[in-house]
């Protein structure tokens, strides 16, 4: 088949994605969370067998209730008989009606959510999703798929077979579906017993990541608050902290939404490109998205940093606004990058083919530094100290710019 | 202007319900019938004017699907009033608000007044929650209930006033005027953590 990506490996389709320059993402998004592997042909293959399963499920999941042959007596809207589609339509409306109310409101500023046929299937995906999942519907999916569906309404080209306006639905389903499975999924669960009193878990200063059964969002945003922003930024830790203002409250939208609500569409698209050229589809989730997050505070600490009580509680939620990604991708970059790991799993280089720049590339002047410095230590931690340097560089104007 | 008092009120209730229409209609005077939902909290302040007393509301307007300890908590501790929100065309919500009580009633600080709105009385055609019933209920817990449309503005004056009033009435019963929620919050932590220095140190003595 000819399209670009047929003649290159995934080590390089993963530095295209990452460097910020990838086009085709249905189809690229979906060899970059493995949901495509092998030839371009079994792509083709699988994307059809894909397809089926999920208009197979479309259907089940609304069954008509005008079955004709059936018996009326048992199936019409007032019968209790337990298999009467009527009990499934009414069940069904139910959660339908709530998806509709949410999907009349997502990205309202953007024309293309307010065609009939996006908004139907956007309210589809949710619907067959949530009804298949334990933990059902909730605010909050219609913002990752509206991503997938910009993207791929807005594609260029579409290839036959792989992806098509006519298959967007299916194809958006099953990338949605995976974003879920890696651990994005989880952090919509709660927990739902009611608190011990005097518990642990009321101290607002408290990390929490090391505790039992607390939810993953509570765990995840600990780990990223004290373990990273601490490190990286502890001035600003410091200041969050005594103001008693929990990681979660802050990180939620971020993590379940991945990022949709803080950056443009556009730099949306960016990170996501790097948070899927950066995963390792042996990993269990998307490892970038919580440097991404520390990242994030850091290069908004000078500001963050003037404001205290309330205006800094508006900051740093509904009015955090960033609007470059590069920095962040390539700032979030340099820790994964330095985290020690298997060496079977090198760490990705960025810019690595960026010899024709003349601008000054972070990789040139650390590119020789940073493959052996992970695999130095043992221990499976963090370090930070490249990154710390590196923005200590950036402040004092040594480097201008983390890459170009 | 010098603020005599500062506030902290939260909205709760089930999500879609149109928690963050009330507060935007009450503190910007605005109406957007496709608020994005709430995925983590909004917050609003407003300055008002009760008898002699200027106040500050910080009004925390809640995610709705937020519900037992991976953040709602978070939002009501410290809290001094509630607005429970509910939508009369949707059964389900209303139960919800009584589920809310409950949580309260065991996790919030026991001064906590409620108010009760049932909202979307524009469309009074789909009503599902008889009125009467949910003023009833409201009667039961010692709350009030207000009759709110974020979209016509009808009640919703009303029933951020009467929040403000009822803290106001329970600061002058008890005597001493509640201070800032900061201070309180500071004051709570620190028993806290000396409770659980306490039951660190152990029972020697």
């Amino acid at each position: 088949m000819d399209c670009w990506y047929a003649q290159i490996s995934l080590e390089e389709l993963k530095k295209i994605a990452i460097s910020g320059n990838l086009r085709n993402r249905i189809v690229t998004w979906r060899v970059l969370l493995g949901l495509l592997s092998g030839t371009i042909d079994e792509w083709v293959t699988q994307s059809w067998k894909m397809r089926e399963e999920y208009y197979k499920l479309k259907t089940e999941l609304s069954p008509s209730v005008l079955q004709s042959g059936e018996d009326l007596n048992l199936h019409n809207p007032l019968s209790t008989y337990h298999k009467n589609p009527w009990m499934c339509h009414f069940k069904n409306s139910d959660i339908r009606n709530k998806i509709k109310l949410d999907v009349d409101r997502t990205m309202p500023e953007n024309e293309i959510f307010r065609r009939d046929h996006v908004k139907r299937i956007l309210e589809d995906i949710l619907f067959v999703w949530s009804s298949l999942h334990e933990i059902g519907y909730q605010q909050g999916y219609n913002e990752i798929i509206a991503v997938i569906l910009m993207v791929g309404l807005e594609e260029e080209e579409t290839i036959d077979g792989l992806s098509s306006w006519e298959h967007l639905e299916a194809d958006t389903y099953w990338i949605f579906d995976k974003i879920m499975s890696l651990g994005v999924g989880q952090l919509y669960k709660t927990v739902e017993e009611p608190i011990l009193e005097n518990s642990l878990n009321d101290i607002p200063r408290l990390d929490k990541s090391k505790f039992e059964d607390v939810p993953e969002l509570i765990r995840k945003s600990h780990y990223i608050f004290h373990r990273i922003l601490q490190k990286i930024e502890p001035k600003l830790h410091s200041h969050i902290l005594n103001h008693e203002f929990e990681p979660q409250i802050i990180l939620v939208r971020w993590l379940r939404c991945l990022f949709s609500r803080e950056f443009s569409i556009f730099d949306t698209v960016m990170i996501w490109d790097a948070i899927f050229g950066i995963h390792n589809i042996d990993m269990p989730d998307l490892e970038l998205v919580n440097y991404i997050c520390a990242v994030m505070l850091d290069v908004e600490s000078e500001n963050l940093l003037k404001v205290s009580d309330v205006e800094l509680l508006k900051a740093l939620t509904c009015d955090f606004k960033i609007e470059n990604s590069r920095d962040v991708i390539e700032s979030a970059c340099i820790i994964y990058n330095s985290k020690p790991r298997n060496k079977s799993l090198s760490p990705v280089k960025f810019h690595e083919e960026d010899q024709n720049s003349s601008t000054f590339s972070f990789k040139n002047f650390f590119g020789s530094i940073l493959p052996n410095f992970s695999f130095v230590c043992n221990e499976e931690q963090e370090d930070f100290t490249t990154y710390i340097t590196m923005k200590t560089m950036k402040s004092q104007n040594l480097i201008t710019e983390f890459s170009p | 202007m010098e603020v005599d008092r500062e506030f902290k009120i939260v909205t709760l209730g089930e999500g879609r319900v149109g928690k963050t229409s009330l507060a935007m209609r009450y503190v910007r005077g605005q109406f957007n019938e496709k608020e994005q939902s709430t995925t983590n909290a909004n917050f609003l302040e407003k300055n008002i004017r009760i008898n002699e007393t200027s106040i500050k509301l910080n009004i925390w307007d809640t995610a709705g699907q937020e519900r037992f300890r991976a953040l709602a908590p978070n939002y009501y501790r410290e809290a001094k009033g509630a607005l429970l929100v509910y939508d009369i065309t949707d059964k389900e919500s209303f139960w919800k608000v009584v589920s809310w009580v409950e949580e309260l009633k065991m996790q919030a600080d026991k001064d906590i007044s409620f108010v009760i709105a049932g909202n979307k009385c524009d469309l009074e055609l789909d009503r599902q929650i008889p009125k009467e019933q949910a003023i009833a209920y409201a009667k039961q817990i010692g709350a009030a209930h207000y009759s709110t449309s974020a979209k016509s503005g009808m009640g919703v004056n009303e029933c951020f006033e009467e929040i403000a009033k009822l803290i106001l009435d329970k600061e002058s019963r008890s005597g001493s005027p509640i201070r800032s929620s900061k201070a309180r919050s500071r004051v709570i932590v620190k028993n806290q953590e000396e409770v659980v220095k306490k039951k660190k140190s152990g029972g020697c003595c």
